[in-house]
């Protein structure tokens, strides 16, 4: 496929995602003639430039779909649930169409049909009828969004002061100087100076003030503020102070004046000389100059006004993130795995200056330390994204659900703008598409149920993320029913998770929840009962070295609580040592390192289980596993990992100390070794494997983990 | 019928102008301020503008600021719909970037990638009901 | 504020020293006139200029037209920090003239 065609996608798919987005919103506001104007300009721009790059399925299929848009913005058609639902459904073909452009096979003509022929059942309807009231009623609103203080503009404006002091001035006392720069102090000011009224020399009195300024100041202070300056002097000047750009207006909203405009607003010329001028059609400010209806500094003074009121405007929009270049993922990638790679060689560098105690390569060193630094921060910075993305496509699944099961819920999503690493977010998904979806099924009540209970019919879903730390808290909860401890007790004794006379707080018996094989609705719906259990959410997040925390109350919701890493390039590892083979383990499950001497071992009768303050550990001896030959030292050290909620040691024969680990994933040769996530260059230039825990234990005997659940 | 060229290059403009001017009136002007500027006083006057064909690299205010300056006071002015003005697009510009960001940003009616050839103006002209296919196929015939 | 000259080869160079303000602005202004009404070439010196305020940037304006007005060579040729702060912030280039509006 041609670059062309590529680049085409890449645009289609960022459209089609602002058309749900739209198309949600009008739903919740049906006679937003603006959300009509930009989903009609939606299909229109698939439709014509689809053509032009040569999808001309597309752009075929979106016709009927933008006549009806069209018909909508005439105020033919008003904007119901059910045209929304075909509007959706003909986003989600386009979808699939420009998924599959390349083996159109793929493609469900059948849908595609249906769905045209639901728009041209509509369209036909109109004709008859001119406007119909909708017989599925008028849309609903599904969701809204909480502000959050972070975002936003910050109220800048700009104005014009007009400061023509009299010829007294300086008699007073006053240096117009002084004033502004006191004006500076507010904010950034364009000063413009008047000589128009400076004599010849002959006749200039030097104790006379003949200057005069315009001045654009761009400031989120008030016009008192501004009048307060001058305050002292408003008799022994004319003063006017005009707001003439409110800069967090959203930018299409304010268009930036004409000189014409300009000229006359400022009072420099009356408004039927620029039109006399405009009907020449040549350049204004020329035009004006030549007739002498103007005198030339005041139109480069206007000039000047209408630059910078742009240029401001230029560097907001351009602060305001619409100014971003596109780069392919894979390059991210390969300049983080760059990245990683130099903070390696710098490490060893670092490692060999200390050594030679060459003062000049130890500074040298040390600049190229603050760079490496420097540069990784940056690096990763640049693939953390805000999670809003994410947010935004759960929107639709609340809606699509929340309708086929009949229940009414509205979705309020909070900290859109919380940033994540892509990799992150992008395996972040599923394990919430699935959350929610325990939400909607089991957890809000349908109407009725809501009703009887004395809450809203309307159930609530909230998604908050925020920071905390390294660390990105993932909130998701509901108003639902909650879950009954006793329930989830019943559930696993049935199920053998659980012996009967076992004894376990609420809150424990909550945990239980993400074993695997445990699943507590009533009936199994297509929804959420397709035997995919919280315990595969609570390993994807783990996998993401995250956490999960669940919390409820009966009756009055449950909330889920994620914790994720900023990123996952970098990690606190652990670094162990066996013989002169080197490991990393990720310090986020490790707890504490115990010795073991050998007759601590002897103890064990060869069980590998450990005793620790009263409580039974199992261990796994590494050197055993990995078969790594030689004797172990006759002390070696346990590292006590809490693994789902239970203790596990991992024997090795030295702790080294904690380090900063750069991780680099393995080549596919290594794919059937899943007790190792990826591997690390150590400072010295030897290689570390990175062992993923979990996977680790995995093998450890079912009767040593029985053994420690019944303590 | 009336219309607007914005097209900063010369030989570029009277191409255009030569193709539409049996259509009606056509006005030209040489950047995107000016374009906006006439598109006001024509709506100020009560006489719109019916086409306008906008050169996307111009100096100053380009083509596509131009066409949302123009959106945008057709907005406050609750012009809406078919009485919106048809704006075409007429640029060297043909990645998709651009085209999607007139489109959908803008507000644009067609977009047609320079070289301009006759036929290809025609064409989008009689698409958009600007005129008859019979006065598309005439004018088609002749060189 | 001081307005010092000396003759050297020919040419008449003019030296402002110290504040240039309101209070001096009448002197100043005398002492230039005088000095730049004799003929030949004349060099001013801005670099002892220690504050100026508006009335200073006033006379500088004016001071620059003087320059151009004469038939002989004149020219300014050092200004200080804090005279081309001065200037800057009333919105004016090095000349006297309006910052920034080389054309029209």
């Amino acid at each position: 496929m041609d670059t062309q065609r590529e680049a085409y996608r890449v645009e289609a798919y960022d459209l089609l995602a602002e058309l749900e987005i739209s198309l949600l919103e009008l739903e919740s506001a049906p006679d937003d003639m603006d959300l009509v104007d930009r989903v009609f300009r939606a299909m229109h721009t698939i439709k014509g430039s689809g053509a032009m790059f040569g999808f001309d399925a597309i752009a075929e299929f979106t016709h009927d779909v933008e006549s009806a848009f069209d018909r909508v913005r005439e105020g033919h058609i008003s904007v119901t649930t059910g045209l929304v639902n075909l509007a959706l459904a003909a986003r989600d073909q386009i979808r699939s169409m420009l998924d599959h452009a390349d083996d159109p096979v793929h493609i469900d003509q059948q849908q595609g049909r249906r769905i045209l022929d639901g728009f041209r059942a509509i369209l036909s309807a109109a004709q008859t009828a001119p406007a119909p009231d909708g017989a599925d009623g008028p849309a609903r609103p599904a969701w809204e969004i909480v502000a959050t203080g972070t975002a936003g503009a910050t109220g800048e404006k700009i104005y014009r002061i007009r400061f023509e002091p009299h010829e007294t001035l300086f008699q007073n006392g006053t240096n117009p100087l002084a004033l502004l720069s006191e004006l500076t102090s507010l904010g950034h000011c364009r000063t413009i100076a008047h000589l128009d009224r400076l004599p010849a020399p002959e006749a200039f009195n030097p104790e006379s003030c003949y200057l005069s300024w315009d001045i654009l100041l761009t400031s989120d202070c008030s016009l008192n503020a501004i009048q307060d300056i001058f305050i002292f002097v408003e008799d022994a000047c004319s003063l006017s102070i005009d707001l003439i750009d409110r800069l967090d207006a959203p930018a299409e909203a304010s268009v930036s004046k004409r000189l014409g405009e300009i000229l006359v607003a400022r009072g420099d010329l009356p408004p039927e000389a620029v039109d006399e001028a405009l009907e020449r059609q040549q350049r204004l400010g020329q035009i004006l100059v030549d007739a002498g209806r103007v005198s030339a500094e005041k139109v480069c003074s206007a000039l000047a006004e209408q630059e910078y009121v742009q240029s401001v405007r230029a560097k907001r929009e351009q602060q305001s993130s619409a100014g971003s270049v596109r780069v392919a993922a894979e390059k991210l990638d390969q300049l983080v795995n760059l990245v990683g790679e130099l903070v390696t060689v710098q490490a060893r560098l670092n490692q060999k200056a200390v050594l030679s105690r060459d003062a000049e390569l130890l500074n040298i060193s040390e600049v190229v330390e603050r760079l490496t630094d420097e540069l990784r921060d940056n690096t990763l910075s640049i693939r953390m994204l805000p999670i809003d993305v994410t947010f935004s496509k759960l929107r639709r699944l609340v809606r699509d659900l929340s309708n086929e099961l009949g229940k009414n819920i509205l979705l309020k999503t909070e900290g859109g703008d919380t940033e994540l690493d892509k990799t992150v977010l992008e395996q972040l998904n599923d394990p919430l598409v699935h959350i929610l979806r325990n939400s909607i099924d089991h957890g809000i009540e349908t109407p009725e149920r809501r009703g009887k209970a004395g809450k809203p019919e309307q159930g609530t879903i909230r998604l908050k993320a925020e920071h905390s730390g390294a660390n990105v808290l993932i909130h998701i909860s509901d108003d639902g029913a909650g879950i009954e401890p006793a329930v989830i007790r019943r559930k696993a004794i049935e199920k053998g998770l659980l012996s009967a006379d076992a004894e376990r707080s609420d809150k424990e018996l909550l945990q239980l929840i993400f074993l695997p094989g445990f699943s507590t609705a009533e009936a199994v719906t297509n929804v959420s009962g397709r035997g995919v259990g919280m315990d595969v959410v609570k390993r994807s997040i783990e996998s993401l070295r995250g956490a999960i925390e669940l919390n409820s109350q009966p009756g009055k919701g449950t909330t889920i609580t994620l914790k994720l890493p900023l990123t996952l390039a970098i990690i606190d590892g652990l670094l162990v040592e066996i013989d002169s083979d080197k490991f990393v383990l990720p310090l986020s499950s490790i707890e504490e390192c115990v010795e073991l001497s050998r007759e601590d071992l002897k103890k064990t009768h060869g069980r590998n289980i450990l005793n620790i303050r009263n409580q039974i550990v199992p261990f796994v001896p590494l050197r055993e596993r990995f078969a790594i030959a030689g004797d172990a030292p006759n002390f070696e050290q346990v590292v006590i990992n809490e693994v789902n909620g239970r203790r596990v040691g991992i024997v090795v024969d030295r702790v080294i100390g904690e380090h900063q680990i750069v991780i680099k994933t393995m080549n596919a040769l290594y794919k059937n070794v899943p007790e190792v996530s990826g591997a690390t260059i150590l400072g010295d230039g030897t290689v570390a494997l990175i062992l993923d825990v979990q996977k680790l234990l995995s093998g450890i005997q079912e009767e040593n983990l029985e053994a420690e659940s019944e303590r | 019928m009336k219309i607007l060229i914005a097209e900063d290059d010369n030989i570029s403009r009277q191409i255009i102008h030569k193709i539409l001017v049996r259509f009606g009136r056509c006005d030209a002007v040489v950047d995107g301020a000016e374009a906006v500027e006439a598109f006001k006083l024509a709506l100020e006057d009560g006489e719109p503008y019916d086409l306008i064909c906008l050169d996307i690299m111009m100096p100053g205010v380009d083509g596509q600021a131009a066409l949302k300056q123009i959106r945008e006071i057709e907005r406050q002015m609750e012009t809406r719909g078919e009485r919106e003005v048809k704006v075409i697009m007429l640029t060297a510009l043909d990645d998709a970037h651009s085209v999607v960001e007139a489109y959908y940003r803008g507000g644009a009616t067609a977009y047609l990638v320079k070289p301009i050839e006759s036929n290809k103006l025609l064409l989008e002209l009689q698409r958009l009901g600007l005129i008859t296919a019979e006065q598309s196929k005439s004018m088609r015939g002749q060189k | 504020m001081s307005v010092v000259n000396e003759i050297i080869d020919g040419c008449n160079r003019v030296r402002i020293v110290g504040a240039l303000s309101i209070w001096e602005a009448a002197a100043t202004w005398s002492d230039l006139n005088s000095l730049l009404s004799a003929p030949g070439p004349v060099e001013i010196d801005l670099t002892a200029v220690e504050s100026c305020d508006g009335a200073g940037v006033q006379i500088l304006c004016q001071l620059h037209k003087l320059l151009a007005q004469r038939p002989e060579q004149g020219h300014v040729t050092g200004i200080s920090n804090g005279l081309s702060q001065a200037m800057r912030l009333a919105g004016l280039n090095a000349d006297g003239l309006p910052a920034g509006q080389g054309e029209a």
